[in-house]
């Protein structure tokens, strides 16, 4: 359960420019800190739409500085420079690293059906490293618990085969016959591309030692249990080939990018059609890119992927870990936090079609899925006439994550505006800052929750971050903080005013449709969807400095001409991935 | 309460890991004249905190008076080191995760998002110098809701990396004994004060169904496998390394040292005689990192002679919940049990026991006569002020519940007779709580109380009020010494120095 106080604060990212030290303020015992550092541009103008490192504002549009280049051919490992195709930013600084990159829980479990073509019941895995999102290549590591976890279900997974099973794996049908074409067959789906001789060396040697046994079928169990083992098999390598190892700059290969076309998109190996493509070289060629991401899109389960990168967008929760006061948010329980998870789903599922719109995610209203969850967002008197629900951020289960156990929170909701949807960076509070708000009650000094965060907001020192987080919130204090309507609180009539600043749609807002209403025609709102798709197709967050990669930029131009969530996944996953710096 | 065996065969092949044996014997330590003891770390956290005055009475000179509701101590005060006046360094919001995250790293949070520790909880430093070649790392149990975000993590293997307790006291035996076999009579008589000095025998030797009977080839082949699978990982490993910059190398060289660590449970498990034809991994980096796994079972040195006196097979029936009091400690004793078994049969040298989650909220737990029993414990009595009476006398119950257990655990490892003395001469327990005094959630004044390790140097039987507060990373620092790890201080207080009067 969430401790009333606790408010599951995002994260923020660091923006890299402090503010001098002003001295103690003592409004609400805040220590001396560092003082909250403003990342939004310096005169409130223009923003960024990624991470600023200068502080000086920068264009918002889409005319960013990015490289142009276009799809190097495969296995050429020339050095590129600037406006030849190399992803760097400023100072040289690589935009896309060689990197191995874990499979997620989901992943693994995806690619263990798809290569025995069974769907082993596996226990929980060990929780991840946590950041922006669960993806994210950097966070995804194999400490001992991970590792175990991985040695134990792969002992298991083997033992699970039935002999059915093995002979299906078996390239002449039965074991036995053929050995070594079992375990190149095992290996090279395993590992998503040819084995090597080395490679087939090893594992022969251990089917070899494993033949000792008793039981026939052991040393084939062995090989299968080595290869889920196996590093080729839980990462993704992004390395390219062997031959290129000590170039700066080089390519993947076209099996690394048929692994990462079709995880990133599908969160499953690669399919036969792409691998065999991969086999021809086309991936190597940005028409052949182009090919190839067009049929994996054209795949039922594209549309899935998007529906997942919206959801990890949203920052849609496991509501089962979202606690409320079931006292205050009356019926607030395990029915509801059920129906919340599902409504949140029906609407991902609705907005999330390739032929979806960036604006339409926020604005689109959130279905009914159920009477009880209806019923229970008019639980408060106040509320009781229920009213519109737009877009994703009115979702229930978004509403209850960003926000307290008893309490809604306007700086949360606020927070998760500019980082998630605005893609604009806040510091964090500085150290020993006493963040904790008590709710506010009836008769006394501060009866609204929009009171006591003006009143903790009043302070200069705070005002320097919260005047970009607070009145992107306040319009959504006419939800509470399990989600539900109200107009009052504690007997007084809730205002829902609020202002976008910072933004190119900068304005005055009477309340929550008239601020999505804005998001919606932002272009910067856009370019973020666009961001985001990066960060979570990409797994990792975009480099610091002023050039993005030239994913964004594709992406971005698809979100500015057809709109369409389809192109935006077309522009990110076809851009020329293929020309990485090793970063040494 | 544990039961002794009789006799009892296992199953020797349960997960493929290999036959094991508690007979020090078969576990390819050299048997040495001299007995050496072992050192141990137990982690023991409660939630919440309690008023200062419920601590004991300062009574002059360093000397205390146990008082309601720490009386359930009576008679271990010889054991007991109060210090009071340590803070938490770093805070975030009403501190239940910043606290959590920090009682055993000294760290602050990775960021606020995740709510995850910047490092390795101090056990985990520690392992790699007392892990006396004992086939598991480190072991982890908790009474909690299964849940596994930041609240419910009290250790961490390094930065963001949280290690979870095993609430489920069967699955934890599993992973623990993993297919060993328990000898006859258990190990030596309690109260007989029989050490186990005399090289080549072992006081866990059965009389009949020996535990020197060999495991069959089917067993050492698939060890064999087992080992040669790791090296085949941990051989590719390093050829990717190879292709990669210095962040994702390292990345990947967790990775590589997991495998060698697992490695080396195969090997501690394997009876000897067993083919070795998967050579032991010398090549993971064992010394500069707190998660180093070990090698060969040699890093920190084999303890010579160190046989297990009372070692015994532990009950693990129970309704594990969190919906009563009778469940809740039924579950707190299983697992205590389970954890002092697995010290006793040396399977390990490091242990933590968690019991509920930063800020706990325990539904209906002591039922109060505060109006409204609702969803949070917590909740309903801390925020209420320190001077309400009815609030006090809930945290008077709270603390003097769990003082209850920790006692228990105390007394448990005060039973096994080691050495000149007991267990508990030789285990330290430090247990932590995730706010200081509470009610405000303040992060000053952190009661921590060290319960134990007489043996090996700390200064216990006394009430340490340091004259001014001190970081509690000098507490820890003060702690890693007596271990044997040289370290200029902990957590985000790399240089603090040991705090004066922890150690004789």
């Amino acid at each position: 359960m969430i401790h009333p106080d606790r408010e599951p604060a995002p994260r923020s990212r660091h923006a890299g420019r402090s503010r001098a030290l002003r001295g103690f303020v003592g409004l609400l015992a805040v220590v001396a800190g560092t003082g909250c550092t403003g990342a939004i541009g310096a005169d409130g103008s223009a923003v960024s739409n990624g991470v600023t490192t200068t502080g000086t504002p920068v264009p918002t549009n889409t005319g960013d500085t990015t490289s142009t280049g276009t799809g190097g051919t495969g296995g050429s490992g020339t050095s590129q420079t600037d406006g030849g195709g190399a992803q760097v930013g400023e100072d040289g600084v690589p935009l896309i690293r060689a990197r191995a990159w874990r499979l997620t829980h989901a992943e693994y479990q995806a690619s263990v059906r798809d290569l025995l073509g069974i769907e082993p019941e596996l226990d929980a895995p060990p929780p991840d490293a946590q950041g922006y999102y669960k993806n994210q290549s950097a966070l995804l590591q194999v400490p001992l618990a991970t590792a175990k976890y991985y040695f134990d279900a792969a002992e298991s997974i083997a033992a699970l085969l039935s002999a059915a099973d093995l002979n299906r794996l078996s390239p002449c049908g039965s074991l036995g016959a053929c050995a070594d074409e079992f375990i190149a067959a095992i290996v090279g789906r395993a590992f998503r591309r040819p084995a090597t001789s080395d490679e087939l060396t090893s594992y022969r040697a251990l089917y070899d030692v494993a033949a000792a046994a008793s039981d026939s079928s052991y040393p084939y169990r062995a090989v299968i249990q080595a290869v889920l083992n196996s590093p080729h098999f839980l990462y993704r390598s992004e390395v390219g080939s062997a031959e290129h190892q000590t170039d700066q700059v080089f390519h993947l290969t076209d099996y690394e990018t048929a692994s990462f076309l079709a995880y990133s998109l599908l969160g499953k190996p690669p399919p036969d059609t792409l691998l065999e493509a991969a086999s021809r070289g086309e991936l190597a060629t940005t028409a052949g890119l182009v090919a190839a991401v067009d049929a994996l899109l054209a795949s039922p389960e594209a549309a899935h992927g998007l529906q997942k990168f919206i959801e990890n967008w949203l920052q849609v929760p496991d509501m089962r870990l979202i606690d409320k006061d079931s006292e205050l948010f009356t019926g607030y329980g395990e029915n509801i936090q059920d129906l919340m998870q599902q409504e949140a789903q029906v609407f991902i599922e609705q907005v999330g079609t390739l032929d979806g719109t960036a604006p339409s995610l926020v604005t689109v209203p959130v279905p009914s899925v159920s009477q009880e969850l209806d019923a229970f967002y008019r639980g408060d008197p106040s509320g009781a006439a229920g009213g519109a629900r737009l877009g994703g951020l009115a979702l229930g289960a978004v509403l209850a994550e960003h926000g307290r156990f008893n309490l809604s929170s306007p700086v949360l909701r606020g927070l998760f505006v500019r980082n998630r949807v605005l893609c604009q960076v806040v510091e964090s509070p500085p150290d020993n800052v006493n963040t904790a708000i008590e709710p506010p009650a009836a008769g006394g000094p501060v009866q609204t929750t929009r009171q006591s965060f003006e009143a903790h907001t009043a302070n200069a020192l705070c005002q320097q971050c919260h005047q970009y987080l607070d009145t992107l919130g306040f319009p959504f204090e006419s939800f509470d903080g399990a989600g539900r309507f109200r107009s009052m609180e504690n007997g007084v009539a809730i205002d829902t005013s609020g202002e976008l600043v910072g933004t190119d749609v900068d304005r005055v807002v009477a309340n929550y449709e008239e601020l999505v209403q804005a998001v919606s025609e932002s272009a910067n709102y856009r370019d973020c969807v666009a961001l985001q798709g990066f960060r979570y197709l990409f797994g990792q967050m975009e480099p610091e400095g002023e050039t993005v990669p030239q994913a964004v930029s594709q992406g971005r131009e698809a979100l500015a001409s057809s709109g369409r969530l389809g192109d935006l996944l077309q522009g990110l996953l076809s851009a020329d991935v293929s020309v990485l710096q090793r970063q040494r | 309460m544990p039961k002794r065996f009789e006799i009892r065969r296992r199953d020797l092949l349960k997960t493929g890991m290999g036959a094991l044996f508690l007979a020090p014997l078969l576990r390819q330590r050299e048997l040495m004249a001299q007995y050496i003891a072992p050192k141990r770390l137990i982690l023991y956290f409660t939630p919440d905190s309690v008023p200062p005055d419920f601590w004991p009475e300062e009574t002059g000179g360093e000397q205390f008076q146990l008082k309601a509701p720490m009386q359930t101590f009576a008679g271990l005060e010889p054991h007991m080191l109060f210090i009071r006046e340590l803070n938490h360094t770093y805070k975030y919001d009403n501190h239940h995760v910043s606290g959590i995250g920090q009682v055993f790293t000294g760290q602050r949070l990775v960021d606020t998002s995740s709510g995850f520790a910047a490092g390795p909880s101090i056990d985990q430093v520690v392992a790699p110098v007392i892990n006396g070649g004992t086939p598991r790392r480190s072991i982890h149990l908790q009474v909690d809701d299964g849940r596994t975000d930041s609240r419910h993590c009290i250790c961490y293997e390094a930065a963001n990396q949280p290690i979870i307790g095993e609430i489920d006291p069967q699955r934890a035996f599993n992973d623990i004994f993993d297919g060993a076999t328990f000898g006859e009579g258990g190990g030596s008589v309690p109260g007989a004060g029989g050490s186990t000095t005399t090289a080549g025998t072992s006081s866990t030797s059965a009389t009949s169904g020996s535990p020197t009977t060999p495991v069959n080839d089917d067993a050492r082949v698939s060890a064999d496998v087992n080992r040669q699978v790791l090296q085949i990982s941990s051989d590719q490993l390093k050829q990717i390394q190879g292709f990669l910059g210095s962040e994702e190398r390292e990345k990947l060289e967790r990775h590589v040292e997991s495998l060698a660590e697992l490695e080396r449970q195969i090997n501690v498990g394997m009876p000897q005689g067993s083919s070795t034809s998967g050579s032991t991994t010398g090549t993971a980096s064992t010394t500069g990192s707190s998660t180093a796994g070990t090698t060969g079972g040699s890093v920190g040195g084999p303890i010579p002679d160190y046989a297990p006196s009372d070692c015994r097979e532990t009950e693990r029936s129970g309704n594990f919940d969190l919906r009563s009091e009778a469940n809740i400690s039924g579950w707190i004793q299983v697992q205590t049990d389970l954890m002092v078994a697995a010290l006793a049969c040396d399977r390990t040298r490091i242990a933590s026991l968690q019991l509920h989650f930063s800020g706990a909220h325990l539904p209906n737990f002591f039922k109060s006569d505060l109006g409204r029993v609702g969803d949070s414990w917590h909740d309903e009595v801390a925020h209420l002020s320190a001077t309400n009476e009815t609030s006090r006398e809930l945290f008077n119950q709270f603390l003097t519940y769990h003082a209850e257990w920790v006692a228990y655990l105390a007394r448990q490892l005060d039973a096994i007779p080691e050495g000149d003395g007991s267990m508990l001469d030789n285990t330290l327990i430090m247990w932590g709580f995730e706010v200081g005094t509470d009610h405000n959630h303040d992060v000053r004044d952190f009661p921590y109380l060290l319960i134990g390790g007489r043996g090996f140097g700390i200064n216990s039987g006394r009430f340490l009020r340091n004259a001014r507060s001190e970081d509690a990373q000098r507490m820890h620092t003060a702690v890693l010494h007596a271990f044997g790890v040289d370290a200029a201080g902990f957590g985000e207080r790399p240089d603090a120095g040991a705090l004066p009067g922890v150690l004789v």
